[in-house]
């Protein structure tokens, strides 16, 4: 499963540890300083299409009002193949002038 | 009105068993965003339309991805036994008069193409957890009887436009209905319904057990 922009963004937050959803839009506003900002409706569509897809699952929480989600398995190395395909695209991006050289 | 109460009706945007599952924990999480939100004017309103209209939107079009499994098996169904009707009469031979293909594996054959491009297309449509549910008993429903009603009907006319033998063959629904199996009443018809059915059934039986052996194994 290829994930969307904002399913990426969601699997990059939980690397850091489960979250719950008002935790899941604020860490996807501040990993991208505020240039993607994702409503409940996106949120939760994309914890409904990963969640099928076995890249995350509900985890225990103490709080019984919400539920809380974490990264499986094979949500980790989905996140590890598309941070590889995004670093080879920024790669020729670079290559081809249009970001400059990091050396 | 309350915000709360507006985005309550908002949710009914998105299909009733989304909402079931979701709609509590959006409305909380909605609750945040607006505490926590310095605005919460026209600007923060659109943002709200937006994302729900935009989610909802996308939501009813993956909830609509057995319909078009269903077509698929549909059109595969459809055109096999069209192609198999269309042969028969391109190579109409007289010696052939005599020749009935009986209903019962006709429909059998039938319902393994049908079970078989549904698989097919479930695979490519849907992820593997949701593979074994119910969408591929809703595609079956919608396709099945749709399959055994239309075969034929397609390349039929085109023959009978193309091919002028075509012309002194059976009438329309004859074809629609029965196909090549040369069966004349409801009861035949109701035969091949059943061996379809039962023969996608065992198809669909036997394709998804690996998967329920891997889930055993997680």
């Amino acid at each position: 499963m290829t994930p969307t922009r904002a399913e990426f963004h969601v699997l990059l937050a939980l690397l850091d540890g489960p979250r719950h959803g008002y935790g899941l839009m604020q860490d996807v506003e501040e990993l991208t300083a505020g240039r993607l900002q994702i409503g409940p409706g996106t949120l939760y569509t994309a914890i409904k299409r990963l969640r099928a897809a076995g890249l995350i699952s509900e985890t225990d929480t103490d709080d019984e009002r919400r539920r809380c989600y974490k990264l499986t398995r094979k949500g980790r190395s989905v996140a590890e193949e598309e941070a590889h395909r995004l670093n080879d695209l920024v790669r020729v991006a670079r290559k081809r002038g249009l970001l400059p050289s990091t050396s | 009105m309350t915000p709360e109460r507006i985005y309550g009706v908002l949710l009914h945007l998105y299909s009733r068993r989304f909402r079931e599952e979701y709609g509590a924990d959006m409305l909380a999480a909605f609750a945040e965003l607006k505490t926590r939100r310095a605005d919460t004017g026209a600007a923060f309103w659109a943002f709200v339309l937006c994302d729900t209209i935009g989610a909802a939107t996308r939501e009813r079009l993956d909830a609509m991805r057995w319909l078009a499994t269903a077509a698929c098996g549909l059109l595969v169904t459809t055109i096999a036994g069209d192609a198999v009707a269309w042969a028969y009469r391109y190579f109409y031979h007289p010696y052939f008069e005599g020749f009935t293909l009986p209903v019962l594996p006709y429909g059998i054959a039938l319902g393994l193409v049908l079970g078989t491009s549904i698989a097919i297309a479930q695979r490519m449509l849907f992820p593997s957890a949701e593979r074994r549910a119910r969408h591929w008993m809703l595609a079956s429903a919608v396709a099945l009887p749709v399959a055994v009603l239309f075969c034929s009907a397609a390349i039929d006319r085109v023959a009978t436009g193309v091919l002028p033998i075509a012309n002194a063959h059976p009438a329309v629904f004859e074809v629609f209905a029965l196909g090549l199996a040369q069966s004349r009443s409801w009861s035949d018809l109701a035969t091949q319904c059943v061996a379809m059915a039962a023969s996608a059934l065992v198809l669909r039986a036997l394709l998804t057990r690996p998967s329920m052996r891997s889930r055993h194994a997680h």
